[in-house]
């Protein structure tokens, strides 16, 4: 374990050791090794310390409540487990002080574990109704060698909440998340994906964000083995008084390993503030790593903030390939130009571009009844800020 | 190793400006950084007291300010152990013959009279060690009005925009090295164009350090008014010694309505120099200010050129070179903040490692509330020569309006195989396939070099790209 | 900014050292940096608009108060920089003085 003190932004005299990368995280599963930020850090320094009741100094009894429904198919076992679990350890380590508080507060954790060689006939579809109060929350999903699966995890209500699911994929199994964070709008939500890939493993993430009032979601990838695979999709809607921030770090610790990052938001009203922090680290010594990251936003109205951020780090000469894009801009006015000139209204013509850019995104859910709800989701946000 | 393929280059070493020359100033200069020696280069130099009260504050801003931990390691910078001023002669010379025989010899060997003499230059500078030693600018221009001083004479004769200009675009708290460089800076070029001139060839200053764990600090400002043109040329270079010296420049740059500043840097010290410097320009309505940054030399840079672009239509343009060899860590990058509407910005950076040398590209943009129809493009290339070189990107994109648009793109690579092998089989060696790879990877950079610069640093890459292969 | 406004004492006058600050927070927790200097008083808000900073842990110096951490300095008057890298205003407050107390209107803020 490290202790979080060399993070890059302490404020040592220089002397001290400096870490060897920047990006790599220095996290622990105990709460007191992370001093409380000061808003100033590095890995804090894009979210409202104030907007986090409390979570980043906690002192309070966390007293929130949720109803998970989750719904199986034949498989799957699902758990209810204590803290002395050792599962709940193997995973990466929480980067930051209030998923450690998280990891270091939660009562009991939720297990899903889809047996070897099993696939899954429909998905898992996990749904958390958050009703109010502080709560802290650890998740596990294992998928063991040659299992395939996609889990749903729909989060809705309102609460102040902070955890970290763990995501173990085993050899040569395919998991697929789906998770969409519909809170309602005063609802504060902190949580990390630690995502373990084995040898020939594939994870894709798609991340949907569209409520709360500060969702900070920050996606972990590490490799255990060649062959390895992981595609991190990302969709947000950031309206009035948003704060969503999203922040990936895929680490290329062994050879011969993939990456792939795509983020798309839209964001429209008042003081909507979309951060993504893409972090990939490319170690020393390895070979024929194949990574790209992508992040696009489109800002509809003004009063917006935008903080892209593609950070790469190679400590190697022989990529396959390496590289990231990062572009924002409004709505194309030719795009608009050419549906208004087909006698289409604006408002009418702004859904349609809006409904392109997040399509090729929203087909990556590999089920029509939840893209069809998404897209809903979407309009309906559109609509409500025209 | 492989031959040297290039006649023109044999006989050099890796670092050609690598010699010392006899250092009586600078082996009796005391070492460490205080009040007392804070208020010594004050009264060396009988400064006014507002002068003096400032940069007493930027000592101890200096103190309370912490190093930075994120980008190079700097943990290896002794302080105590720096020689803060060291004064190699007393009189600035204005002709070549008044030099001193030594410092004479030293800016000989680099090849400076010779620029002048050919008339390459609208004036040359030449600071060695903590002062400038020689100074001269073509008559024409100093009729039309064009100023082009050393900043310890500026200061002197032209106190009244000295004081309104000076720490305006830095402060001296902006960062540690700001702090240090307004505690204890001496010499760097002051100039000013005035309204309407356009000076057509470059004005040029050399830089050089002679004395081991010396610290130039030198300060330059630049004001380029209404309409007005200058283009500004430095290089640097810098004996190898066995233990550290630190260059910690400031450089300000006001470039009014319509005015156009260009500012190229080809930094060759030697390897065992921290370069770090701050430097920042203010572009008013329609003025352009156009940064070209050569890194080749010095032990860890650390420079993000930058740009405020503060009227309507001005513009902020970042061409850079990074080459990290072997010891090296090149930590570069730009900064452009867009805060009024139309205004646009580019950059450009290449950078190649080799031999284990880590080039990282830092950069920012911002477009702020208000700068409507912004514009802004970023690329950042990377090349890979070895397996051992390492290559970082941190750019930071923050978009406040949404009528702007931005695109950032990187990319990193290696020498690609398929190349090589084609230039090889058409007879040529590795090294020189290598080599021509490299050039033709930073070609669009070199291109926007004065000619004889160009050269130089084609040169300079082909030292930096020796014993690469094999 | 009228009489109308709604005045809240923030402080003691003998609270703010002469030519120096004091940081204060209102009861909605937005915070206020108040400044003393060559007999008046001056209300900012007490976050620097370049970076997470309290501008009252600087120096006051010619009606301008120092970012410590980058070196803008804001016109105390108009909360307007100075110089950079900060390029945006910071809010300022009207102040008045009832006796030993600082009074501060805050429902508008000047920017």
């Amino acid at each position: 374990m490290t202790s979080p003190s060399t993070e890059p932004k302490a404020h040592s005299h220089g002397l001290g050791e400096i870490p060897f990368s920047k990006l790599a995280t220095h996290g622990s599963f105990d709460v007191n090794d992370f001093p409380v930020p000061n808003g100033r850090e590095e890995e804090w320094r894009f979210t409202p310390l104030r907007r986090l009741k409390g979570l980043h100094d906690f002192k309070g009894e966390a007293d929130g409540v949720d109803r998970l429904d989750v719904d199986a198919p034949e498989g799957v076992t699902v758990e209810k487990v204590g803290r002395d679990d050792e599962r709940l350890r193997t995973a990466g380590l929480p980067a930051d002080r209030v998923t450690a508080q998280a990891h270091s507060a939660f009562e009991e954790a939720t297990v899903l574990t889809v047996a070897k060689g099993t696939a899954l006939e429909r998905p898992v579809t996990i749904e958390r109704q958050a009703q109010g109060g502080t709560r802290f929350d650890q998740y596990l999903i294992e998928l063991e060698p040659m299992a395939e699966a996609v889990v749903v995890l729909k989060q809705t209500g309102t609460g102040v909440r902070a955890g970290n699911l763990d995501l173990h994929v085993g050899e040569g199994a395919r998991l697929t998340l789906v998770s969409v964070q519909d809170w309602e709008q005063d609802a504060v939500d902190v949580t990390q994906h630690n995502a373990q890939v084995e040898k020939d493993g594939t994870f894709k993430s798609i991340v949907v964000t569209l409520g709360g009032d500060l969702v900070r979601l920050s996606p972990k990838v590490a490799y255990k083995d060649r062959g390895a695979n992981a595609e991190l999709h990302g969709l947000y809607f950031t309206g009035d008084g948003q704060h969503h921030e999203h922040r990936s770090l895929i680490d290329h610790n062994l050879s011969s390993t993939r990456s792939r990052v795509e983020y798309k938001g839209a964001l429209s009203g008042k003081d909507a503030h979309a951060v993504w922090i893409g972090d990939v680290i490319i170690g020393e010594g390895t070979s024929g790593t194949d990574s790209y990251e992508l992040n696009r936003n489109l800002q509809l109205t003004d009063d917006t903030r935008v903080d892209s951020v593609p950070n790469l780090e190679i400590f190697t000469g022989e990529v396959e390939g390496a590289g990231h894009a990062s572009a924002s801009g409004r709505l194309d006015d030719i795009h608009l130009f050419y549906l208004r000139s087909r006698g289409i209204p604006e408002e009418e013509a702004r859904r349609l571009v809006i409904r392109g850019y997040f399509l090729e995104l929203i087909n990556r859910i590999p089920i029509e009844e939840l893209r069809d709800e998404i897209m809903g989701k979407v309009e309906q946000k559109l609509a409500s800020h025209e | 190793m492989t031959s040297i393929a290039h006649p023109e280059l044999e006989g050099l070493g890796t670092y050609e400006y690598g010699w010392a020359d006899s250092d009586e100033a600078g082996a009796t200069a005391r070492r460490g950084l205080n009040e007392e020696v804070v208020r010594d280069i004050s009264d060396k130099k009988d400064e006014p007291e507002w002068m003096t009260k400032l940069r007493l504050k930027s000592l101890r801003l200096f103190d309370k300010k912490p190093m930075p931990t994120w980008g190079a390691d700097l943990s290896n910078i002794d302080f105590d152990n720096i020689k803060y001023f060291v004064r190699s002669t007393e009189e600035q010379a204005t002709s070549w013959e008044d030099l001193p025989e030594d410092i004479k010899n030293t800016y000989d060997k680099l090849g400076i009279p010779e620029a002048e003499k050919q008339r390459l230059v609208a004036g040359v500078a030449a600071q060695y060690e903590s002062e400038v030693v020689y100074h001269q600018i073509r008559e024409d221009l100093e009729e039309q009005g064009v100023l082009f001083l050393d900043t310890d004479t500026a200061l002197k004769e032209h106190p009244e925009i000295f004081e309104e200009y000076f720490g305006s675009v830095i402060p001296p708290g902006d960062n540690k090295f700001s702090a240090l460089n307004t505690a204890v800076w001496s010499g760097g070029s002051f100039i000013y164009v005035p309204k309407n001139v356009h000076v057509e060839i470059p004005l040029q200053a050399y830089f050089r350090i002679n004395t081991e764990n010396m610290g130039q600090f030198e300060r330059t400002l630049i004001i380029v008014d209404e309409g007005a043109y200058v283009h500004y040329v430095e290089g640097c270079t810098a004996p190898i010694y066995k233990s550290d010296s630190l260059h910690s420049a400031v450089v300000e740059i006001i470039v009014k309505k319509n005015a156009r500043c260009r500012y190229t840097t080809i930094q060759n010290w030697s390897n065992n120099v921290f370069n770090l410097v701050t430097k920042r320009a203010v572009a008013e309505e329609g003025a352009t200010m156009e940064w070209i940054d050569g890194n080749i030399g010095s032990q860890v840079t650390m420079k993000y050129p930058a740009v405020y672009l503060m009227g309507e239509h001005a513009k902020g343009e970042t061409l850079s070179i990074a080459f990290a060899s072997e010891g090296q860590h090149q930590d570069t990058g730009s900064k452009m903040v867009h805060c009024a509407p139309n205004t646009s910005s580019k950059v450009v950076s290449k950078s190649v490692a080799r031999g284990g040398g880590r080039s990282s590209y830092r950069g920012l943009i911002q477009v702020q509330e208000g700068a409507h129809l912004a514009k802004s493009s970023v690329e950042c290339d990377a090349l890979l020569i070895d397996t051992v070189s390492r290559s970082d990107t941190y750019p930071y994109n923050d978009m406040r309006e949404d009528d702007t648009e931005l695109a950032h793109e990187a990319t990193v690579s290696k020498v690609s195989e398929d190349q090589l092998f084609y230039l090889m089989s058409r007879g040529m060696e590795e090294e020189e396939a290598m080599g021509m790879i490299v050039r033709g990877f930073v070609e669009p950079i070199a291109r926007e070099l004065p000619m004889e610069y160009a050269l130089e640093l084609n040169r300079l890459i082909e030292l930096q790209m020796e014993g690469a292969v094999g | 900014m009228s009489e109308s406004g709604r005045w809240v004492k923030l402080a003691e006058l003998d609270e703010i050292p002469e030519e120096g600050t004091l940081g204060v927070e209102t009861d909605d927790e937005t915070p206020i940096a108040l400044v003393r200097t060559e007999g008046e008083v001056f209300a900012v808000r007490d976050v620097c608009s370049h970076a997470e900073v309290a501008l009252s842990e600087g120096e006051v110096e010619d009606g301008t108060i120092e970012c410590w951490l980058h070196g803008s300095c804001f016109d105390l008057r108009s909360g307007s920089p100075i110089n950079p890298p900060a390029t945006k205003p910071v809010p300022t407050y009207d102040v008045k003085i009832d006796g030993d107390d600082v009074l501060v209107s805050l429902d508008e803020e000047n920017s």
